[in-house]
């Protein structure tokens, strides 16, 4: 099977060696060939998340990357590749991120309603987790998935510990996508309405 | 505090904190043990701003291109045999947080607009731009989902901490 696609431009030859190994000639190590299948990844990446973040979407950074080194991937037979510490660096920066917006002042804006946001919080979780276990029970969907498909957190996050913790990431994608496209329906609707 | 210190404590927090919890395999991982030191600072010591919204976008391009690398079908496509389970869930917490917002609103002093807008289960970006549109009190209205999502993502690491072990590389728990 061919590494790279024949419109990529790169050309892998090889030849044996005395030893019977194929050896990669035209200077594409099996090192190259990962620093290339990595770059070439983080490129169409950024790209279709830079896409998605000025098309407005909801999470359309997330969403355009997704789509984007997918495609790479079904497109370049599953070559698409991340280095290790991408994911990691990722998932750091999310909680750098989520943690920044927690500041003084906006507890102190919250004020006494911080009691019914917590309050709110608890209830939406139980009934998130009860709705994960339901799923599972009724479809044998993996009780992880369901638990974090279910839970109403935000899509980046839930994307992310999905991934942290082995459950099924596209399962866990598409709950959220659908949650988050029907609130923003009806919320539309309503805004219709008020006008 | 200025802004580029502010940032740069900020990050360097997340990333010890983050590579600890990798290294160490502590329980919630990396987002956790990043997000809790940085909140912590933030309340304790004075003159931190937020991280600029270019951060945000980068970190969810990271996870995207993290995640996109490993998909194998499509994620709506995926929900194909789960839609009447995941639409029925979806029906009962639309109706939780309908019902949340007007018995907030009867036993507090707060707009039923403020009160639906915070309870409403969607993207707290997406929810204070219409509450904005709509002229709600829109500071509470993301303190809410801030609450809600932060509380949501520390529940949740802690309870897969102790209902499951640690998936092994590449494998998808069950």
């Amino acid at each position: 099977m061919e590494p790279y696609p024949y419109w990529s431009g790169v050309v892998v030859a090889s030849r044996r060696t005395t030893l019977g190994r194929e050896r990669p000639i035209g200077g594409q190590g099996p090192l190259l060939q990962s620093v290339s299948q990595q770059l070439l990844t983080l490129v169409v990446g950024t790209l279709g998340g830079s896409l998605g973040h000025v098309s407005g979407l909801p999470a359309g950074p997330l969403l355009g990357a997704i789509a984007a080194v997918g495609a790479l991937n079904l497109l370049a037979n599953d070559r698409a590749e991340v280095p290790v510490w991408l994911a990691v660096t990722a998932r750091m920066l999310i909680g750098a991120v989520i943690g920044s917006l927690v500041t003084r002042e906006l507890m102190g804006e919250l004020g006494r309603t911080v009691a019914w946001a917590l309050l709110f919080a608890v209830i939406v979780i139980v009934v998130g987790l009860g709705a994960g276990v339901m799923i599972h029970r009724v479809t044998g969907l993996e009780l992880r998935s369901a638990m974090i498909g279910a839970c109403p957190g935000g899509m980046p996050e839930m994307a992310a510990l999905a991934q942290e913790v082995g459950a099924e990431v596209d399962v866990v994608l598409g709950m959220h996508l659908v949650r988050k496209l029907v609130a923003l329906s009806v919320i539309v609707i309503a805004l219709v309405v008020a006008a | 505090m200025s802004e580029p210190v502010s940032i740069a404590l900020t990050l360097l927090t997340a990333l010890v904190g983050g590579t600890l919890a990798h290294t160490l395999r502590l329980p919630g991982g990396a987002i956790l043990w990043a997000l809790l030191p940085v909140a912590a600072l933030r309340l304790v010591v004075d003159g931190f701003v937020p991280l600029p919204s270019e951060h945000r976008v980068a970190a969810q391009i990271l996870i995207g291109i993290a995640i996109g690398s490993t998909l194998t079908r499509n994620p709506v496509r995926a929900l194909r045999p789960l839609v009447v389970p995941v639409g029925l869930s979806l029906v009962v917490l639309l109706s939780v947080a309908l019902m949340s917002g007007v018995i907030f609103a009867a036993v507090t002093d707060l707009p039923l607009l403020t009160t639906l807008f915070s309870t409403a289960p969607g993207g707290a970006s997406d929810m204070a731009a219409a509450a904005l549109q709509l002229g709600a009190d829109v500071p509470l209205i993301a303190g809410f989902h801030l609450v809600r999502q932060v509380l949501i993502f520390v529940v949740l690491t802690t309870v897969f901490a102790r209902l499951f072990r640690p998936p092994q590389e590449g494998e998808v728990g069950r």
